[in-house]
């Protein structure tokens, strides 16, 4: 966290979420902490299973529906000049305002996120109308304005079109001007350019950098594709198997990983212009094994079965958060001898 | 749209030909000789030829069929040899009586689905999901004659809440639709509208139950998909309340697709139901078809068949114009 | 570049798919998935084709492998053209083109064990006596890095980065010269993804495999490839060995993808060139260039011609009128 501003935005602490399934009760967060500055945007990377959509979901307290449980932990909210949002312990009236209001989510499926017979004005207008006090014709005058902002061509007339009607890139910025409609302190974006053709993600992650410096909000950016996080985090959390293995700024956290699995990840991925080096292996390097079954996770590290560095000792007790740098953390008890 | 209703419309009047081939040409495939039921089992040759002729028998079939298209269009839609009048006069006489108990089927099958399929998902109960699931099963299986006989051994024999097998009960003074309950209402007469719903309910309800059962099974598998669909976690997202996803999200999102089952059903209903109309002595459509073909009078075969081509043709087009107006998406394309 | 026979040559290849037509309307419509698309892959090459959704790629894979009848256009195989050939013949070539997708088990039966899947092809083809198959069953697990156990399991009991192995192994069971890997590591995880692509690279290498390498991830294909096919909008925008193709690129819109794709580095310099606006529908593609409607170098002449891919460097082809840019 940056030490110029008071108090971050969003602190998540000791965040436990489970999942009762057939096969016994999946920890899908276990004891996750980060915190977002105002302002700033944190990446979360991960691979399927890590756990960075449920810890989404669990911010917006929206696990019950799959059936999930928040255990444990803190969700604290500081909106500046209004007193914390305790957010686990709000009751659900409460938590309805926060949701679209304080915080607004956008997800991955862009083709079916929006329903199918309700206009798309419709669907702007009930999410302004829900959350400030205006006419549906002041509420019209809204959704045509944020259906201006972001980049909607023609919005007065585009205004009444149906979800059908437009391409994945148009549905996905119309989710964006819902969900900022009522200019959240914090846009948790699951994976939102992940289903979207490679011209059409540049365009969205240019529009949602830009609306960020407008409305000045945090934004929770999950995805998997390094590259993405690269270019649009301030700080990154990397995920593995329920748990933040390491925590650190953008830079750091691509140039001098402290987590064997951070590692692993950076090194696994095709790097851009191995063509035009001559020395570059048509290999990669792998992470050998494959991520721990959720209902029978390792005792100590979560890691140590697939870790080049692992030794006896990382089997016996799960390895804190270590302080790696500044602003930077990492769960591994040989961190100092872990390099890229 | 117009584009769309031309083409439905265009198909329909290819159906109602296809029906009318069909209809014509199974009652020339019969064994029996109109000529001879017509003329008597004692009539001679002569007398046949005679009636034949006048028929038209003895013309080729291509000019037979073009005659037949030809009346039928004109309103003639042939002699009811065992009734003694024509056939359409005796349809019109028929015809608001099941259409009457149909209605009635239709609108408490329909409503009564989406009413108790949709309280049940929004009440997420695991337990009276499994009564709903057993409920439909039960009632998708249970013949309505079968039904009809228990209603009247209980609600009426047993309890003596409903009326016996009397029929449709008074006539109203004044027929402006034929339908009884509408007419007595239009001349303000309440407790006539009582009476004949009285008589309506237990014909109706023992239609309705079948409809009812499939209905709440194709609902329900609606509602569970769209349930699961990512647009409903967007609005929780939203901060949208659960009554307001439920109902202005969720449901006319599953309701959509029924509309196509629900006019089938309301087509096949239309078309009279035989059992029950024989043992609730409806004077109905169903009872005039069974009569027809005991007495292999195949004037009104004949004029059925059509009948139900054009009802069900009818009912389809609504559904698809009813489409236009309340989807979005075919609306636009 | 290629060798000198190609062996597979595919000539002004094209595909339309006729769209529902409005009622009344006497103008029938297509969708434009193909147009008019030439290229080769020599014997032992890895080709990439890479292009977002609508440009036509997967349909390409799908022609090849005749799983929908091209319009117009000659597919040429190892001398023979299979484009038109019916059915009967085209069993023999079934073969020797086999494809990888990217979830391979979406359309097989999920009640066959592992085993049984690999062992089909070759059962269909004829090849060999039962224990010959199983023996085979083994060696090609064993190749694709699974036990060969696996076999007597169901696909259900896979991971996603297995399910993958099992795919390679079931098409290289009929030993194919030519193998179509329609996305075949999109749907994995980057470690996974990892796994495959170095399977693949092994495999290549040991049994000198000639692969059509579909894809939309840019580095993927730079790392795997030797040689690049860029389509948008149906048609070749671009083709050229990798190294020229990623350090130079020569035509506008391989040069906006190249800008696009996130770079996993957070120094990384230099302006992002974003294509405006969307993708046009393939039923009503542009006149003349198609990415005339995107493209920032686009003048009044490229709405009237349709610009041929042409050779600008030896094995460098691309269809641009404009040769003062890049």
């Amino acid at each position: 966290m940056t030490t110029t501003s008071a108090t971050p935005l969003l602190e998540v602490e000791g965040l436990k979420t489970s999942f009762k399934t057939s096969r016994g009760i999946v920890k899908s967060v276990d004891d996750v902490s980060f915190v977002i500055p105002a302002g700033t945007t944190l990446g979360v990377v991960g691979e399927s299973g890590s756990g960075k959509s449920v810890t989404s979901l669990s911010i917006m307290r929206l696990v019950a529906r799959g059936g999930g449980s928040i255990d444990d932990g803190v969700i604290r909210l500081n909106k500046p000049g209004q007193p914390a949002i305790d957010i686990r312990n709000l009751d659900e009236k409460s938590m309805r305002r926060v949701r679209g209001n304080d915080i607004a989510m956008i997800f991955q499926e862009p083709m079916t996120s929006l329903d199918p017979v309700w206009s798309i004005g419709d669907q702007i207008i009930e999410a302004v109308r829900l959350h400030q006090k205006v006419s549906r014709a002041e509420a019209r005058e809204k959704a045509i304005e944020m259906l201006r902002l972001v980049g909607i061509p023609a919005p007065e007339s585009r205004v009444d079109d149906f979800p059908h009607q437009l391409s994945g890139g148009m549905r996905q910025r119309v989710m964006i001007a819902i969900a900022l409609s009522c200019r959240p302190a914090l846009l948790i974006a699951d994976e939102p350019t992940t289903a979207l053709d490679v011209t059409i993600q540049a365009q969205i992650l240019n529009l949602i950098r830009r609306l960020q410096k407008e409305i000045g909000m945090s934004v929770l950016f999950i995805t998997h594709n390094l590259g993405v996080v690269a270019e649009i985090a301030d700080r990154v959390a990397v995920m593995y198997a329920g748990q933040v293995v390491e925590e650190g700024p953008v830079r750091a956290i691509f140039s001098a990983p402290r987590h064997p699995y951070t590692v692993g990840l950076l090194k696994s991925i095709p790097t851009p212009g191995s063509s035009s080096n001559p020395m570059a292996s048509r290999k990669l390097d792998t992470i050998g094994g494959a991520p721990p079954d959720p209902v029978a996770l390792p005792h100590g590290c979560r890691f140590a079965p697939r870790c080049p560095l692992a030794i006896d000792e990382c089997q016996k007790a799960p390895p804190p958060l270590f302080p790696v740098g500044e602003n930077h953390g990492a769960r591994c008890i040989r961190w100092p001898e872990v390099s890229k | 749209m117009i584009n769309f209703l031309l083409a439905r419309i265009g198909s329909a009047i290819i159906t109602i030909f296809g029906a009318s081939i069909l209809a014509f040409v199974i009652l020339r495939a019969v064994p029996t000789n109109p000529a001879r039921l017509i003329a008597g089992p004692f009539a001679n040759d002569e007398v046949i030829a005679q009636v034949t002729s006048q028929l038209g028998l003895d013309k080729p079939l291509f000019v037979q069929y073009f005659d037949y298209i030809v009346s039928f269009f004109a309103g003639d839609w042939g002699f009811s040899y065992s009734a003694g009048q024509p056939v359409l006069s005796q349809i019109v006489q028929r015809l608001p009586a099941s259409a009457e108990l149909a209605l009635y089927a239709f609108l408490f099958a329909f409503i009564g689905a989406v009413f108790v399929t949709v309280l049940v998902s929004f009440l997420a109960s695991k337990w009276l999901d499994r009564l709903l699931r057993l409920l439909s099963f039960i009632s998708v299986g249970v013949p309505p004659f079968w039904l009809a006989l228990l209603f009247l051994m209980v609600f009426f024999e047993q309890l003596g809440w409903f009326p016996g097998p009397v029929g449709r009960g008074p006539a109203p003074g004044s027929v402006h639709t034929g339908l009884f309950t509408i007419d007595y209402l239009i001349a303000g007469n309440f407790s006539g509208f009582a009476t004949a719903l009285h008589h309506l309910a237990l014909p109706a309800l023992a239609l309705a139950l079948g409809p009812f059962g499939y209905l709440v099974r194709l609902l329900r598998a609606n509602l569970l998909d769209i349930v699961n669909e990512p647009f409903v976690t967007v609005l929780h997202a939203k901060g949208v309340a659960p009554v307001s996803t439920h109902f202005q999200h969720i449901l006319p999102n599953a309701f959509l697709p029924t509309l196509t089952a629900g006019g089938l059903i309301l087509a096949q209903l239309l078309g009279g139901s035989v059992l029950v109309e024989r043992i609730f002595v409806w004077p109905g459509i169903g009872t005039l078809v069974i009569d027809g073909i005991l007495r292999q009078d195949y004037a009104v075969v004949q004029a059925f068949i059509m009948l139900s081509a054009i009802i069900y043709i009818g009912v389809n087009l609504l559904v698809d114009i009813l489409y236009g107006y309340v989807d979005p998406r075919v609306r636009r394309s | 570049m290629s060798a000198p026979i190609p062996l597979l040559d595919v000539r002004g290849l094209t595909k339309r798919f006729p769209v529902k037509a409005k009622p009344f309307s006497r103008q029938k419509k297509f969708v434009h998935a193909v147009e008019d698309v030439s290229f080769s892959v020599g014997r032992g090459e890895v080709v990439g084709l890479v292009g977002e959704s609508g440009s036509g790629k997967t349909t390409i894979g799908r022609t090849i492998m005749r799983l929908t009848d091209p319009t117009a256009g000659q597919i040429v195989y190892d001398g023979t053209d299979i484009a038109h050939l019916p059915r009967r013949q085209m069993m023999a070539f079934r073969r020797k083109i086999q494809m990888v997708f990217q979830d391979p088990f979406a359309s097989l039966n999920p009640r066959s064990k592992v085993g049984e899947l690999i062992a089909e092809g070759m059962e269909i083809h004829g090849i060999g006596t039962p224990a010959e198959r199983r023996a085979e069953v083994s060696r090609l697990l064993g190749l694709v890095g699974l036990s060969a156990e696996a076999a007597q399991r169901f696909p259900h009991e896979f991971s996603g980065g297995q399910r993958q192995r099992i795919g390679i192994a079931r098409a290289l069971a009929v030993s194919p010269g030519f193998i179509v890997a329609d996305e075949p590591v999109s749907a994995l995880d980057v470690s996974v993804q990892a796994q495959v692509l170095n399977l693949l690279q092994d495999l290549k290498e040991q049994l000198g495999l000639t692969i059509l390498f579909i894809a939309h991830d840019l580095s993927v294909v730079e790392h795997f490839c030797d040689r690049v096919i860029v389509m948008y909008l149906g048609r070749i925008m671009e083709i050229a060995p990798r190294e020229r193709l990623y350090a130079a690129p020569k035509h506008p819109y391989t040069e906006a993808l190249l800008s696009a794709a996130p770079v996993p580095d957070p120094d990384r310099e230099g302006k992002r060139i974003v294509l405006e606006g969307d993708i046009p529908s393939p039923i009503n593609p542009p006149s003349g260039c198609v990415l005339r409607t995107r493209c920032r170098y686009a003048l009044p002449e490229c709405a009237q011609i349709v610009p041929p891919l042409r050779e600008i460097a030896p094995g460098h082809l691309k269809a641009c009128i404009r040769d003062d840019i890049l």
